[in-house]
């Protein structure tokens, strides 16, 4: 079973604001015990979020989920279980017939015209339900408990002699390693990116709103509209380089997404006829280490893709401080933010996976439990 | 990206910067506030000469002269504004500077939680008996090599502050203890980032890391010139600072108030050594079990020793420099030698990131601090389980040109991420920030990978209490003078 992402940005009805700002926060700051809104009885999420997208003339509100199976059967999930105690969010918004939060098809009629498909959906671990990996959670747990029990042998060496042999390159890998070079130097050039160019004099700002948002389980939100270049070539590239970030960006094994092992989900959303580009992503540990990470192991994907947004530094994302400021800039915090395993990380994900399918792996040898 | 590496302008560097000068064993902190902005500026011309610069080569014949006293100089932000900064030119400062070490989501990144929150610090913090964090506008650190040497140079810059109105609000001492050993009894400060370009005689650092990773005006590990803070042209009316480096149309007529300056993060470090001792011989009764545990948590035996090249007993080959700094950890993955969770493993995980170390040197390499601490207080006597009730612990000092980037990144990303390289619920079992009495119950462990099966310590408690700091700038000479004259 597959997962899935639900998009839906939908304008906010004149004079809600605030009082959906208050339901969110009521709600959002007390995501798993709130009376209201228990995103744990609907066992298909992974990750859900809503967020305040307040552009003054017109604000809207985002609502994202990242879900196992298919949208029907999510929406009925929904709206069995989550159905009244989100009919006050629903209420301030523009199209909202009273009540059909509580019925499936009304509401994934109100729904639809507000959803939109993401351009890239990328997911750590495809076919993994949250169910599944809260199970491994448990199980692995039960293990750690049931080791701490066991006796020590004294007699055995601290430190095994096996050293560990790295794998050899795949044939694709050094294909890649030949090519990107040149990819990456025909991908600046087309987005107009100088790699070298001088560093921006950057004081990275952040506003309160962001930092009060994040940190509060192992995984983060991050929910950024970037404006896009106007024109016809910056609209046709940033479709051409979605599309091949679509066909090519694919999760390792152990659950690694472009190189970062700390991605959940993330989403591409060319929203508004294009003019915007959304950008969503769940994941492990600190903003700061998450930017850094693209620019460590990510550039060029960052260059090809944001490269199109206005204000990016003309340096690329390894002028760091300039991305990050304009990251900071386009991000929205989310007002309400529900992980489905708040203390799993992706590659706690990926131990727990492979001890519950191969409890006597070298993982488990190995100590790589916790 | 800048490619060129200009040489270091020694003669501008405050020395700190360059040299802990580990011949100094004494040091002194003292902390100033200043009454009046104008009575202050003459004193900082006063004292400007005296400060103690990374020009080794100064008056000596020989190359690399060590100063027989040190005199170093940084400024909070209240600080530079109370000698009359304007307040455009403090929001070209990085935002961890302008807003301090406690703003509270800071605080919650850095771990300075329960006993170690900021409203109970000694200094620099927010609320109730200690010294409030705006009364801190001047570090003055002055290091000789014996106490009397220290007290005179104290006295003598006390009283010439106070004749200025730039008035002591409080000190801290501090001194190396024999055999450049922490409280816990650990060798300290081995690994140590060097810096290109150095002036400094080539110790036993590291590969050097790029200038502008620890000094402002030089390329940085990006390749970049790290962001540096501007004033405007009109005010400096000696002509003492250089333009902005960075290009950029909107740096027109701003001259670089930055260059060849840096940040400084000064902390309070309390150690409770009995509790580190009494926990591990508690768990581990064995005999060497709880010595092998402690150096386990550590990653170096009280030698210096890393376990990554002596996992098993401590050893004497591998003790010293440049030995003892001269390893990797991507031969051993699981930790069996050094574990993960190691509080010098995360503190500086070297090649171990990631499946290639090559690049996770490189990415590493992004987020090193230089590290200026000294020991205060007495050590708690060889052997002994109970507490004294004395202060004794680290007043941490680093050096970094982006306090963010490295400092805070390292202390969240690294130190207290229960997360850390792939672990579960691990913060650093040295100086994370784990169980204090009240807690709710939460997991702090630390695990030691081991065939067949690892060892799990559970419930960590906090063996290191923050009880004061606060960020610092480190100005260049030229700055000072700007400063002085403003």
């Amino acid at each position: 079973m597959i997962q899935n992402a639900l998009t839906a940005i939908i304008p906010i009805l004149p004079g809600q604001l605030t009082a959906l700002t208050n339901y969110l926060q009521l709600i959002g700051t007390d995501v798993e015990n709130n009376p209201h809104v228990r995103f744990r009885q609907t066992p298909s999420t992974h990750f859900a979020r809503w967020v305040i997208l307040n552009d003054p003339s017109a604000p809207r509100l985002y609502f994202s989920a990242c879900y196992d199976g298919t949208l029907q059967d999510y929406i009925g999930e929904l709206t069995m279980n989550l159905g009244a105690g989100m009919e006050p969010i629903w209420l301030c918004c523009q199209g909202y017939p009273p009540r059909a939060a509580q019925d499936p098809v009304k509401f994934a009629e109100f729904l639809k015209p507000y959803c939109q498909e993401p351009d890239i959906f990328l997911i750590a671990f495809p076919g993994l339900s949250a169910q599944e990996i809260i199970r491994n959670q448990a199980f692995r747990e039960q293990l750690d408990d049931h080791l701490d029990t066991l006796p020590r042998n004294p007699a055995t060496p601290l430190t095994p002699v096996t050293v560990p042999v790295p794998p050899a390159k795949s044939i694709g890998t050094i294909l890649m390693d030949l090519f990107w070079p040149l990819a990456t130097w025909l991908i600046n050039l087309l987005v107009g990116i100088r790699p070298g160019a001088p560093a921006q004099n950057t004081v990275v700002t952040t506003k309160n709103d962001l930092l009060a948002a994040e940190d509060k389980v192992v995984q983060n939100q991050m929910t950024i509209v970037s404006p896009v270049k106007k024109g016809i070539w910056p609209g046709l590239l940033l479709r051409f380089f979605l599309w091949l970030g679509s066909k090519t960006d694919k999760p390792a094994p152990d659950g690694k997404l472009s190189g970062l092992s700390t991605i959940h989900f993330a989403r591409w959303v060319r929203i508004d006829d294009g003019k915007n580009l959304l950008f969503e992503s769940n994941y492990d540990g600190s903003w700061e280490n998450y930017i850094d990470d693209f620019g460590d192991h990510a550039a060029t994907a960052m260059n090809a893709v944001w490269g199109i947004s206005v204000g990016f530094p003309k340096g690329g994302c390894l002028d760091i401080e300039a991305f990050k400021d304009g990251i900071r800039r386009y991000q929205h915090p989310a007002q309400f933010f529900y992980s489905a395993y708040p203390t799993q990380t992706v590659r706690n994900i990926a131990t727990d996976r492979r001890l519950r399918q191969n409890p006597d792996s070298a993982s488990f040898k190995s100590g790589a439990l916790g | 990206m800048t490619t060129k590496n200009p040489a270091i302008h020694a003669a501008d560097v405050q020395g700190i910067i360059i040299s802990g000068y580990g011949h100094l064993f004494f040091s002194s902190y003292l902390f100033l506030t200043v009454q009046d902005a104008k009575n202050a500026r003459q004193w900082l011309a006063a004292i400007v000469d005296e400060i103690t610069t990374a020009d080794r080569k100064k008056g000596a014949a020989v190359a690399d002269k060590k100063p027989d006293h040190a005199v170093n100089l940084a400024f909070t932000a209240a600080g530079l504004s109370a000698f009359g900064l304007p307040a455009d030119s403090l929001q070209t400062f990085s935002q961890e500077f302008q807003e301090g070490m406690t703003e509270i989501s800071r605080s919650h990144r850095l771990g300075d939680n329960g006993a170690s929150s900021p409203q109970n610090w000694e200094f620099g913090g927010v609320t109730a008996a200690g010294l409030p964090r705006d009364a801190i506008h001047v570090l003055l650190i002055l290091q000789a090599a014996t106490q009397p040497e220290l007290d005179a140079l104290r006295d003598r810059h006390l009283s010439q502050a106070a004749s200025h109105g730039v008035n002591l609000v409080l000190p801290e001492s501090g001194h190396r203890l024999p055999g450049q050993k922490e409280h816990f009894g650990f060798r300290d400060g081995i690994a140590e980032p060097g810096i290109e370009g150095s002036p400094k005689a080539p110790g036993d650092e590291e590969l050097p890391i790029k200038a502008g990773e620890f000094i402002l005006g030089y390329p940085n590990s990006y390749g970049n010139l790290p962001p540096t803070p501007v004033v405007s042209g009109a005010l400096d009316i000696h002509k003492v600072l250089s333009p902005v480096t960075h290009p950029a149309a909107d740096q027109a007529g701003l001259l670089d108030f930055g260059r060849n300056g840096s940040y400084l993060v000064f902390r309070k470090l309390h150690q409770d050594v009995a509790a580190f001792r009494q926990f591990f011989h508690k768990r581990f009764p064995a005999p060497d079990a709880a010595a092998l545990m402690m150096a386990k948590a550590v990653g170096r035996w009280p030698s210096g020793a890393p376990l990554a090249l002596a996992p098993d007993r401590d050893d004497p080959k591998v003790s010293e420099l440049p030995k003892s700094n001269h390893f990797g950890y991507a031969s051993d993955p699981h930790g069996y030698g050094c574990p993960l969770g190691a509080h010098v493993r995360r503190s500086n995980p070297r090649d171990s990131l990631g499946d290639n170390a090559a690049e996770s040197l490189t990415n590493v390499n992004r987020h090193r601090i230089i590290r200026r601490g000294v020991s205060y207080g007495d050590p708690l006597p060889a052997g002994q389980m109970e507490d004294d009730q004395q202060p004794r612990g680290l007043l941490f000092i680093c050096i970094n040109a982006d306090i963010k980037r490295q400092f805070e990144f390292l202390q969240q990303t690294w130190i207290n991420n229960p997360k850390f390289d792939g672990l579960y619920n691990d913060p650093d079992p040295l100086i994370g920030d784990n169980l204090e009495p009240g807690d709710k119950k939460r997991d702090c462990n630390f695990t030691v990978p081991r065939q067949p099966i690892r060892t799990r310590i559970k419930e960590l408690p906090r063996f290191v209490t923050v009880k004061g700091g606060h960020y610092f700038f480190l100005p260049s000479l030229a700055a000072l003078r700007f400063l002085a004259a403003l």
